[in-house]
């Protein structure tokens, strides 16, 4: 049974060994999960992390994943539940250390108690002068299953009031995971009909993450990451890139507790490692009706648009 | 230095360079810098400034307006593009480039990045007057390894605006450092200021830093680190980071002292440019151990000294230039050798350096009056005003060794400097970075 202390050995070792994730040689696990890796990309873009940072579709399959002693699991609600129907319980092959994300505490099942830690990051910038907000995110479907776009773009204006200069960072991107029906909704469109609505027609939404991400200078402001669900990627590579310029996020921030591994990401985020707190288990509510409809395996492609894991969700999250 | 009576009757000059900031801050300052001396050097009425952006592309009229006879000279003054887009336009408005007036560029450190460029740019020179401005003397002995022909090669530092700098610190500054990141008053700050890469040895210098403090208990100093991380790496030898690689791999060798010498070490990311010249006033060092293969002057330092602030440098490239006799300890140099994958600096030297610093005395008044003597824009306009009136040499081309090292780009394209079954550096490598080291 690992403890804190012995998790932190296993990843400061991580960082000279061969072990260490494979910053160029992704092995996707299928073509459609490329798509989506570049859909929502650079959300997804790496980071440098010794605990491995990945995906679980980044790898080709559990025996794959199995040679890396850790790794911080950057899925979010559906690929944690499809990891855990497909590996109810520990195996031999897959010995790693899984590091899931706080949030989603309960969905993991007890016999992976020994096997499985929690992170989540820690901004701990100061709060700017209120020069100028960022706000970022792509309008994808699954950021909207607990608000339409009228709610949503409703909140960021409370958020930016005291703001001097707002910036907008929303590529338009399709959402490709959901149904047909439901990607003809564009919610995509919709979210910047309605930011235009409510921001006047004069406002920039960048598009180009490129240019974006490239021309970046500013030194003091705050963000705001417009997916606050986690349905389908749990930790964004954009909370990090605002994180280390300096900037404070508005996005609401987990509690550490007292017992815990804090790793410096940049002078002003870390990643905070704790360990399971024992806090209710629902794997049997998903993992029952799951079986019981005698499902063989299960993809993130289908539990994204289960109608049934999506009311879990906004029931329970 | 030319005499400040030198005059020029009327000559006109043409400024290339790109009207939009470049991605490299310095660059940026560098260049606004620059066509303030040149103004200087031949009066405002004399200087007319073109845009040719990083997308490589200049106006068709802009090219007409050059080629109507009105220049003296042209003069490249960004650090991209190379002149070579430019040149194959002008063709389009005079196909033998006869009225291709003298050309002067300025030379920066990513002059390798760009070889094949420069090959192009030789071919279409050939024969014609050309002068290269070098920032640093080591920048102007590196670039005799590609050109055999010292006659064109002239050495201007990149000008600072002194009154951004200059002058005594207030002591009642708006901006006090000490007291924004809780040091004591009368503590010892050593700052470094730019970019957190791996070449510029951020985590040797925290390692020899928290080495020298532990060793000493040493109470009250205090390592102040200005800037942002990048993830550049090493890329002549393939090794390319991603984001947060390098932030990792410093604190990861902090976190490896006492938390209490790890407090002294403070990260402060980024600041304004309107900030700087009071860290540069309030620090009591500069330190930068950099040895970065673009390293052919260092504004940063530049900077540093106008505002009156002792540095301790690594003895590379455009660093070496500032060394100053005339001020004494406004400069100390930690030597450098060339290594197999990475410069090999000095760590003995290094914190001799730093013991050294405990009976230190300086007149920083001195240093800043002196170091804004030679490189305000005022002194370097009156510089290149002397450089502008020499006649200008018939260009021959690059040498024998620039040739094979193109060569070697077209293969491996930025590892040519890369030995083939090693991630160690080959022999063109020694041969042409010698001339960073002393």
């Amino acid at each position: 049974m690992h403890t804190l202390n012995s998790l932190k050995t296993l990843i400061e070792e991580n960082a000279k060994a061969e072990t260490h994730y494979q910053k160029w040689n992704t092995q996707f696990r299928d073509d459609f999960f490329k798509d989506i890796y570049w859909t929502y990309f650079p959300s997804t873009e790496k980071y440098y992390f010794e605990g491995n940072p990945s995906f679980l579709y980044e790898f080709k399959d559990s025996f794959d994943m199995g040679r890396y002693p850790v790794v911080l699991v950057r899925d979010g609600f559906v690929g944690i539940i499809d990891f855990f129907l497909t590996h109810p319980k520990p195996t031999t092959d897959l010995s790693c250390i899984f590091l899931i994300h706080k949030k989603y505490e309960s969905l993991i099942p007890k016999s992976w108690k020994n096997q499985v830690f929690l992170y989540h990051m820690k901004n701990f910038a100061k709060a700017c002068s209120k020069k100028k907000l960022f706000i970022y995110g792509f309008g994808t479907d699954d950021i909207f299953f607990k608000s339409d776009p009228k709610q949503l773009v409703k909140k960021i204006a409370n958020l930016t009031q005291d703001y001097e200069e707002i910036e907008f960072f929303i590529p338009q991107r399709e959402s490709i995971i959901s149904s047909h029906e439901e990607r003809l909704k564009r919610r995509d469109v919709l979210l910047n009909k309605e930011l235009y609505r409510e921001f006047g027609i004069d406002i920039n939404i960048e598009m180009d993450s490129k240019t974006f991400l490239r021309q970046f200078k500013d030194t003091d402001f705050s963000f705001f990451n417009i997916d606050e669900n986690k349905y389908l990627f749990a930790d964004n590579y954009l909370d990090h890139f605002f994180s280390s310029k300096g900037g404070y996020s508005l996005n609401e921030q987990l509690e550490s507790m007292e017992d815990k591994l804090c790793f410096k990401l940049s002078p002003f985020h870390e990643v905070v490692i704790e360990k399971m707190q024992g806090s209710k288990s629902i794997f049997q509510d998903y993992y029952l009706p799951f079986k019981l409809k005698g499902i063989r395996d299960s993809n993130i492609y289908n539990l994204y648009k289960n109608r049934f894991y999506r009311n879990l969700f906004i029931n329970k999250f | 230095m030319y005499p400040s009576t030198l005059r020029i009757t009327n000559m006109k000059i043409a400024l290339v360079y790109s009207f939009k900031e470049s991605e490299w801050f310095s660059c940026t300052v560098i260049v606004r810098n620059l066509v303030e001396a040149y103004k200087k050097a031949v009066g405002a009425e004399n200087v007319t400034s073109f845009h040719f952006g990083h997308n490589y592309i200049i106006s068709e009229e802009d090219i007409r307006t050059m080629a109507n006879g009105e220049f003296d000279r042209i003069v490249f003054i960004d650090h991209k593009p190379t002149p070579t887009a430019f040149l194959e336009m002008w063709k389009s408005q005079d196909k033998d480039y006869s009225l291709l007036p003298e050309l002067i560029v300025h030379i920066f450190g990513d002059f390798p990045l760009y070889l094949r460029e420069w090959r192009t740019f030789n071919q279409i020179m050939k024969s014609k007057k050309l002068k290269f401005i070098c920032a640093s003397e080591r920048q102007k002995r590196y670039l005799s390894n590609y050109y055999h022909q010292d006659e064109i090669f002239y050495v201007s530092p990149f000008p600072v605006n002194v009154e951004a700098f200059s002058g005594e610190e207030s002591k009642n500054t708006s901006l006090n450092i000490r007291k924004k990141y809780g040091l004591p008053d009368e503590s010892k700050v050593f700052l470094y200021t730019g970019r957190l890469s791996y070449q510029k040895r951020i985590k040797e210098m925290v390692s020899l830093f928290c080495e020298y403090i532990q060793k000493n208990k040493i109470e009250n100093e205090y390592l102040l680190i200005v800037g942002e991380f990048d993830n550049i790496g090493l890329p002549y030898l393939g090794y390319h980071q991603i984001h947060g690689e390098y932030t990792r791999e410093v604190f990861r060798c902090l976190e490896k002292f006492p938390k209490a010498i790890q407090d002294k070490v403070l990260f402060t990311g980024k600041i304004s440019n309107k900030e700087i010249s009071h860290y540069y006033k309030q620090a009591t060092f500069f330190v930068s151990l950099s040895t970065y293969h673009d390293e052919d002057y260092g504004m940063s330092v530049a900077e540093a000294l106008c505002s009156g602030c002792p540095c301790i440098l690594s003895d590379w490239a455009g660093f070496a230039s500032f060394k100053n006799d005339k001020i004494k300890k406004a400069t100390q140099f930690v030597p450098v050798q060339l290594g197999k994958s990475l410069p090999l600096i000095s760590h003995d030297e290094f914190s001799r350096i730093l013991d050294e610093t405990k009976s230190y005395s300086v007149d920083r008044e001195d240093i800043s009056k002196r170091s804004a003597e030679k490189l305000s824009i005022q002194a370097i306009g009156v510089h290149l005003r002397g450089i502008l009136n020499e006649s200008g040499y018939d260009f021959m081309g690059g040498s024998s060794l620039m040739n094979q090292i193109i060569s070697e780009n077209y293969i491996s394209s930025i590892q040519m400097f890369r030995r083939e079954a090693t991630r160690e550096f080959n022999h063109f490598y020694f041969k042409v970075y010698d001339a960073y080291t002393k």
